[in-house]
């Protein structure tokens, strides 16, 4: 692992008792961190020079867990020196990035995968299935919500989230593009490609986007979609991972599916609810722990690789979940109608001209 | 006297909260320092204290996270700091908050008052309803009002003191002028008029005296649990409100009387999906909207999204329309579904039913800081949906009776409503945000 931050004991806890893979070398510049995980994962190897990981041939896999304006670097140089490469969301800070990293997955001997770990979450697994069922018929609506509070988690070390701070006057939002990421991921997961987006996001306490109310239609199906997103830094939401109420209500021709939460639990209702034909079904044993998102999504890619089969997400996938993220920060910044597939680089730094005058990230 | 002294508080919190974010680092870490030796005193634990630590440490060691922090701070909004401070005391700082009474709920009808002699004049399934509710009142008589014959429809407001109107050929502003000149209150449906167009003259001719005695009828906003939802919001339970979503979806079955199956462009006018009052009297006025709306087909369905930016800050609401043939809905009027959603700093509530009952939990549902609660039958909550025409006959009763109260809604609310849902077919044939 390059990079072993506050997202990682996720990644540790699904590599145990999984003997396709192992842990076997650690890298990140924060010394006091690495030699707390040395200790706790016992993983012998560490070191604050990544190279040294690109160099090890006894290394097959490197996951890139860094901030995100380091994405690119890091998994163009593992791609180059033929390693298979897992990179946490979002992909990368702009599309060019997006193409170099694509490009060089091409060129190399090893694959490229993005790990956004919603779409393994087991109860969207199953609504998906239900989707390609026909079980609530042709998908009308589909509705997104993200309510983000501060009680009700384990508490985050305010350094954990200062460095995405200035990424917001970028157009890089935490809620929309960092968080939204998940959210933007499922949506075309589940229904396609998107055609055009719309909608206002909002500011509160000055980087963070919310709340906002976005919408927007897809390419190959009449549904149309939508992202909720609200500010409420008082409710109390009780998780494991952090404090988020997070919803999807599928409304169909026959029926409707609700999701009822993700990484947090706000309300005691099942993770899953199917109405059709005037019947609620409550699928209640699911398993509904946000750290199986996280086992089932990085077990994933060992197992792709040893089966030669493809894994989610795709490089190019990742690609236009970027693209749909950066065309909803666009319409809203400039009131207007935007397709993703018109989004670029230098559009994006037109509209948040202050973002990219040489503001320094926080080491 | 306590409102004053609790806005001078308020503005005092926020002056203080923003001169700590101006203060030098290095002073600020030793304040912190003193208020964090303080708490351990006081008996603070640890774990209590990790949030002031880390801060005291970022302002010995990291300036610019520290210019981040302030950023975060002196850039946003009082109502924001406001929001987030009065809401952590309220919720989390003391420990569970003692329970609110939410007062009882004022009973539909009151018996008070001269004799309700009722006009109504229409033919509408909601005034049919209401005239089932008016029956039950002991204080009302009814008169029927024909809408075709000019001289009968004279004659007939000479009986009357209160008036019902369902039919556009009688909601013209020379005959609700006529009527309100007689004193006597008139009510109209919303489904009276087919745009602002047709409400501004009636509200003109009615004169500043009569619009106290007009009003805009929509079933919706008699509708106890709404009713109750929108009593929550004036109370600030919810903090700061920022979301308003409302769910509109029209299925193909479970009720005896079908429903009418939506104009495939004009499918806003439809009662099912016309939700702009709800909308309007939940978040208030609205100063930007955009949609998404797709022709609607009798057999396959359709949907429409609309978006909208109220004209109070940081709130944003959403109406989301489908029209499901084969979707089953019990009901005991039509298959519609509706469900409304907001969410505000400190809480969010659930509205989850109105004519239809595919649900069978609570009809209000709410969490605010730690706390959970259901709003239903045990509470005194009808939420039967023949329960909104009781209220809207018992606020008539109330509108004739000598003192006269004012409607729920003003009438200029309708106006806003109805430019609303205007703006947005063009902001969908337009593909833009528009200005409301």
């Amino acid at each position: 692992m390059i990079g072993v931050g506050d997202i990682t004991p996720l990644h540790y806890a699904a590599y145990q008792g999984f003997p396709p893979a192992r842990i076997t070398a650690l890298c990140d510049l924060n010394e006091e961190r690495l030699a707390r995980r040395r200790r706790e994962w016992g993983v012998e190897k560490t070191t604050t020079d990544y190279r040294e990981i690109l160099r090890d041939p006894e290394i097959h896999i490197v996951e890139v867990n860094t901030p995100h304006d380091t994405h690119a670097r890091f998994v163009v140089e593992a791609l180059e020196a033929g390693k298979h490469v897992a990179c946490q969301k979002p992909m990368s800070t702009s599309l060019e990035e997006g193409e170099t990293m694509i490009a060089a997955a091409a060129r190399s001997r090893g694959r490229l995968r993005i790990l956004e770990n919603f779409v393994f979450y087991p109860p969207y697994v199953k609504a998906r299935e239900l989707l390609v069922a026909g079980e609530i018929g042709e998908v009308l609506t589909i509705r997104f919500k993200l309510g983000s509070s501060v009680f009700g988690a384990r508490w985050i070390p305010i350094r954990t989230n200062l460095w995405r701070l200035p990424e917001s006057d970028k157009g890089m939002g935490w809620a929309v593009f960092d968080d939204g990421y998940h959210k933007l991921s499922v949506a075309i997961h589940l229904l396609g490609p998107i055609e055009s987006v719309k909608g206002f996001i909002d500011r509160s306490f000055r980087y963070i986007d919310e709340p906002a109310q976005l919408i927007w239609r897809y390419k190959d199906t009449a549904a149309l979609g939508s992202f909720d997103i609200a500010f409420s830094p008082n409710l109390y939401i009780k998780s494991d991972y952090f404090s988020a109420d997070e919803r999807i209500d599928i409304i169909g021709t026959r029926g409707m599916i609700s999701l009822t939460r993700c990484t947090g639990q706000l309300a005691d209702d099942p993770p899953l609810i199917l109405y059709r034909d005037g019947r609620t079904i409550l699928f209640e044993d699911i398993e509904a722990d946000w750290q199986a998102s996280f086992t089932a999504g990085v077990r994933d890619f060992p197992l792709a690789i040893q089966e030669n089969r493809e894994t989610l997400i795709s490089a190019e996938r990742a690609q236009e979940i970027t693209r749909f993220a950066y065309a909803l920060t666009l319409a809203a910044r400039n009131g207007t109608e935007v397709r993703p597939d018109e989004v670029t680089d230098a559009w994006v730094r037109e509209s948040f001209p202050d973002g990219f005058r040489g503001h320094a990230r926080s080491a | 006297m306590k409102d004053r002294l609790m806005g001078l508080l308020a503005r005092w919190m926020v002056k203080l909260v923003r001169a700590l974010a101006r203060m030098p680092d290095a002073r600020l870490a030793r304040l912190l320092s003193a208020l964090e030796r303080l708490l351990r005193l006081l008996g603070g634990r640890g774990e209590d204290l990790v949030a002031l630590i880390e801060l005291k440490e970022l302002a010995q060691s990291d300036p610019e996270g520290m210019t981040l922090l302030r950023n975060l701070v002196l850039e946003s909004r009082d109502g924001q700091i406001l929001a987030m401070l009065g809401g952590t005391l309220k919720h989390h700082a003391f420990g569970k908050p003692p329970g609110k009474d939410l007062g009882a709920l004022q009973p539909a009808v009151r018996g008070r008052g001269r004799l309700l002699r009722l006009g109504i004049a229409g033919d509408h399934y909601d005034l049919d309803l209401l005239r089932r509710a008016y029956r039950t009142l002991d204080r009302c008589q009814d008169v029927a009002v024909p809408a075709g014959d000019a001289a009968e429809s004279e004659s007939a407001l000479e009986r009357v003191n209160g008036l019902e109107i369902s039919s556009p050929s009688l909601a013209t502003r020379e005959f609700v002028h006529r009527s309100l000149s007689r004193g006597m209150a008139v009510s109209l449906h919303y489904t009276c008029f087919h745009g602002p167009e047709e409400l501004q003259p009636v509200l003109q001719a009615a004169g500043r005296n009569g619009r106290e005695r007009l009003r805009i009828f929509h079933p919706v906003l008699y509708y106890p649990p709404v009713v109750r939802l929108k009593s929550l919001l004036d109370q600030g339970r919810l903090g700061e409100v920022c979301s308003i979503r409302i769910r509109a979806t029209l299925g193909g079955a479970g009720s005896r009387r079908p429903a009418e199956v939506p104009h495939p462009e004009r499918y806003l006018d439809h009662p099912a999906f016309d939700q702009f009052l709800l909308m309007t009297f939940l978040g208030g006025c609205v100063e930007k909207v955009t949609a998404y709306l797709n022709p609607m087909n009798p057999e396959r369905g359709g949907q429409g999204l609309v978006n909208c930016k109220f004209a109070c800050p940081g709130r944003y609401g959403l109406l989301e329309c489908a029209y499901a043939p084969g979707l089953y809905v019990p009901s005991d009027h039509f298959p519609h579904d509706l469900e409304v959603e907001v969410a505000g700093t400190d809480g969010v509530a659930w509205l989850t039913r109105g004519m239809g009952t595919r649900t069978q939990s609570a009809p209000l549902r709410v969490r605010v800081g730690r706390k959970a609660f259901s709003i239903g039958v045990e509470s005194g909550l009808e939420s039967d949906w023949s329960s909104a025409y009781s209220s809207a006959a018992g606020e008539m009763l109330r509108m004739v009776a000598p003192g006269g109260v004012r409607p729920l809604l003003a009438p200029e609310e309708g106006l806003s409503a109805y430019r609303l849902r205007e703006r947005a077919y063009e902001a969908s044939r337009r593909r833009e945000v528009l200005a409301v």
